[in-house]
């Protein structure tokens, strides 16, 4: 009997014309290892809370077709039931918890499931070993980083002891370094238990050795792949790119070289199955490291032009905190700069001082040779569009015109202009079948477009971004990065905040690197990423693609070689 | 900081919440009926003994807790003496015309302690008390149906969540040209404004904190161990006997003297 049946099953939710799921009809056996791909608002999520009974019973939606889990269908079976055969890891580290501490939250599900204290007592000892958080016991499980509370999420989890365990993207809201970590706990689950996983999951490069089995849904929620990852991403690579699905960097890499000519007598899906397939052509790393020769893109060839913002040792305290200690840097007009660092290594705060949320305790800041203090909060404005995380969170009128006439008003545009203006900025954003509705009823990928296009009143220099792809899928993330390199070309200044050493690569012309309340690097992310040293220290990773890129040349090197 | 003291291993941390919360009652309402100003008096400097000698927590914390509401009790002092009910007869001095009367003053300074008497108390319950160990106690002997009692936890978790994403969306107004309004007109548009995203934001958190409640197997039913159990102790036995044998030498001196 499979654990998991499901047939023809078909979710709609309430006031919405579409299905999000259509017609799925999936058996899978105790213990698979299964990625579940899909467009954001797919209709993974849905399918996870079908799986445990949560939809339709307490999150109202219309359910057709029949789910059986272990044969029992969730629907009739309580809640008890259900939790002890299906466990879920959440996206959001902060709402998944409902006591204050770590051994409580644990002892939370086992109290549910009415264990005796003595067995929830060695239950949460394994669980919090397992996971390495055993020394943060009494913490509270508020003070801890996301990386932390997404291991205690976990640790939850396999205190229950369920058979079967969905992770719901647990390592979208962490760092680099946090996500790492989370990945190497969650291989080990995979290799060493015969739990069923089901990971729902963008950030594959690491993940694909773990897995069994691909299933891909379209955004109209039917199934449209399933099978071995290898098969999956060899010849479904398209279709997963024309859906706006993430697919692994190395895939990618090796359709490209298939392109050049490459033969795979097995497609890699790891950098060593990369490895093993390229030396049994005779390629190696070792014949080509010379680094030179790797192009520089186009956007990273402006000249150096004049300082646009220039800090001189700003140094910056919260309640009696360092956060930020002698930090000076200059950014020249027409750079696109990345601003990396750990959780907690102040670059928000940086980057408030720079628009003067904060105000620095000592240090100056000058923006086009100005000291910003002389500047008001409007003329600042006129210079500096900021972008905040929540795009939620700066919206101030109440429908999508309004949103973006809003600073324009306030600079003095006249109505002609005005009209004018907001007409190009909805066409630019493609949000023109908005212009009327409510900022707050758009998707995720609309919401952060209108928070750019809102931002950008006109003849600013300089756009700050904090973390602008956060929670944006593939499609959206990549319409976001190619509209800032838009700007970027035609002379505006970029300075954006992230944690996706990816983008970092593909668009930046600097980095700038904060570690522990200091400047740690300054410059051309080439070469960052060929500092070692630097990269672990600021929890930093380089990206897959930059080694994959070497390859890349490596092989193409040998193929001249060969045909010459 | 609040959570610092919670924890702290004194011997009122020790006790039933339960207890804890019941004399915090029986205080007030026995204050209601006092009048003269030693009473109150008297209950202020043991209740700041017990928070230092049985609490743990310094001189100066309490100092520090305890300013606002000395300040809102010498109003009391103040608003009594110069508009009384009843002017007294026993006049001590003019204040800009107006007689100042012993009667007023003992009145006054009666009313000023008992307020501060339920601001101490008070805060020998909030001091003392692990928000966590309050709700437990509260499902676990007071028939608080759990779901109720976790489902305040959570919200309890949130509160600082909250003062974070408000202090965001504040910031993130500023900077689009949105300054902090001082007419009351502005006001009430600015309220509206932070209030939507914050309640965007509050129902998501809400609704995603339910649902990993859920699937946690929480169905708000009895049917449920505990990790902790609050059990009364010795100490809850103590807490007893000290505090009548407060009220008793309280009584005692009353009778002596007023």
């Amino acid at each position: 009997m499979p654990s998991i049946a499901i047939n023809r099953l078909s979710v709609r939710y309430p006031f919405q014309q579409d299905e999000v799921l259509l017609d799925v009809s999936l058996n899978i056996t105790q213990g698979e290892k299964v990625l579940l791909l899909g467009p954001s608002g797919g209709g993974k999520s849905t399918l996870a809370l079908a799986l445990s009974g949560i939809i339709p019973r307490s999150v109202e939606a219309e359910l057709k077709g029949e789910v059986l889990i272990d044969g029992v269908d969730p629907q009739l079976a309580g809640i008890g039931v259900m939790s002890r055969k299906i466990g879920i890891l959440f996206q959001d580290p902060d709402t998944q918890f409902c006591m204050t501490t770590v051994e409580d939250e644990i002892a939370f599900g086992l109290e549910n499931m009415g264990l005796p204290q003595t067995e929830m007592e060695s239950r949460i000892n394994s669980s919090m070993a397992l996971t390495g958080i055993s020394d943060r016991r009494h913490a509270g499980s508020q003070e801890l980083s996301g990386g932390y509370k997404q291991r205690l999420g976990l640790a939850c989890l396999l205190a229950m002891d369920q058979e079967m365990l969905i992770l719901d993207e647990p390592t979208a809201n962490l760092d680099p370094a946090a996500t790492e970590e989370m990945f190497s706990l969650l291989a080990q689950l995979a290799t060493r238990s015969d739990k069923t996983l089901l990971f729902i999951e963008h950030k594959l490069d690491d993940l694909l050795a773990y897995i069994g089995r691909v299933i891909v849904l379209d955004d109209g929620g039917r199934v449209v792949a399933d099978g071995e990852p290898r098969f999956i991403f060899q010849y479904k690579l398209d279709m997963l790119l024309e859906l706006g699905v993430w697919v692994p960097r190395l895939c990618m890499a090796a359709r490209d070289l298939e392109q050049l000519g490459m033969v795979w007598s097995r497609f890699p899906l790891t950098i060593a199955e990369w490895e093993e397939g390229l030396g049994e052509q005779g390629i190696s790393l070792a014949d080509s490291v010379d680094r030179a020769v790797v192009p520089l893109q186009a956007n990273r060839l402006i000249p150096i032009s004049a300082p646009l913002l220039e800090l001189e040792k700003i140094t910056f305290n919260y309640r009696e905190k360092n956060v930020l200690d002698d930090i000076s840097f200059t950014i020249a007009t027409g750079e696109f700069v990345a601003l990396l660092g750990a959780n907690g290594s102040g670059k928000s705060t940086l980057v408030q001082l720079l628009v003067k949320l904060l105000m620095p305790a000592k240090g100056t800041i000058r923006l086009g040779g100005k000291l910003i203090d002389k500047l008001s909060t409007k003329e600042l404005m006129r210079q500096i569009g900021f972008v905040f995380q929540n795009p939620e969170h700066q919206f101030v009128r109440d429908t999508v015109e309004d949103e973006l006439a809003y600073g324009l008003r306030i600079l003095g545009y006249t109505e002609e202009q005005l009209r004018i203006r907001v007409g190009e900025l909805l066409h630019r954003f493609k949000l023109e079948p908005y212009r009327e509705q409510n900022p707050f009823s758009l998707s995720q990928g609309q919401k952060r477009r209108l928070s750019v296009a809102a931002t950008l009143t006109g003849d600013q220099q300089l756009l700050i971004l904090d973390e602008p792809t956060f929670g944006q899928d593939y499609v959206n993330t990549v319409a976001l990065m190619e509209l800032l390199q838009e700007l970027n070309r035609e002379g505006k200044t970029i300075l954006m905040v992230t944690h996706d050493m990816e983008l970092v690569k593909q668009y930046a012309s600097q980095v700038i690197v904060l570690h522990e309340r200091e400047l740690l690097y300054q410059g051309a992310p080439e070469l960052f990423f060929e500092e070692e040293d630097l990269l672990r220290r600021a929890a930093m990773k380089r990206p897959y693609s930059d080694m994959l890129e070497r390859w890349k040349q490596a092989y193409t090197e040998s193929g001249y070689h060969l045909t010459f | 900081m609040l959570e610092h003291w919670q924890k702290h291993n004194g011997f009122l941390q020790q006790v039933n919440p339960i207890l804890k919360l019941v004399s915090l009652l029986i205080v007030i309402a026995a204050m209601v009926t006092v009048f003269d100003p030693w009473t109150p008096l008297a209950v202020v400097v043991i209740t700041i003994a017990l928070l230092r000698l049985l609490g743990g927590i310094p001189l100066k914390v309490i100092g520090l807790f305890l300013l606002p509401f000395s300040l809102f009790a010498l109003s009391f002092v103040w608003m009594t003496v110069l508009f009384p009910r009843e002017r007294g007869t026993d006049i001590l001095f003019h204040l800009l015309f107006v007689p100042v009367t012993l009667e007023n003053v003992l009145t006054g300074i009666a009313l000023g302690l008992r307020s501060l008497v339920f601001a101490l108390w008070s805060l020998l319950f909030v001091l003392t008390t692990e928000p966590t160990k309050l709700m437990l106690g509260l499902v676990q002997h007071c028939k608080l149906p759990p779901r109720f009692g976790y489902g305040m936890m959570a919200a309890y978790r949130f509160v600082p969540l909250f003062r974070q994403e408000l202090n965001q969306i504040r910031a993130a107004h500023q900077i689009r040209g949105m300054g902090e309004s001082r007419s009351l007109r502005g006001r009430w548009e600015q309220l509206k404004r932070y209030a939507i995203p914050l309640l965007a934001g509050a129902i998501r958190k809400a609704e995603r904190v339910a649902i990993a409640m859920e699937s946690k197997g929480f169905d708000g039913s009895r049917e449920r161990t505990y990790y902790r159990k609050i059990s009364w102790t010795g100490y809850d036995l103590l807490y007893g006997m000290l505090l009548l044998l407060i009220v008793a030498s309280i009584l005692l001196l009353r009778g002596m003297f007023v």
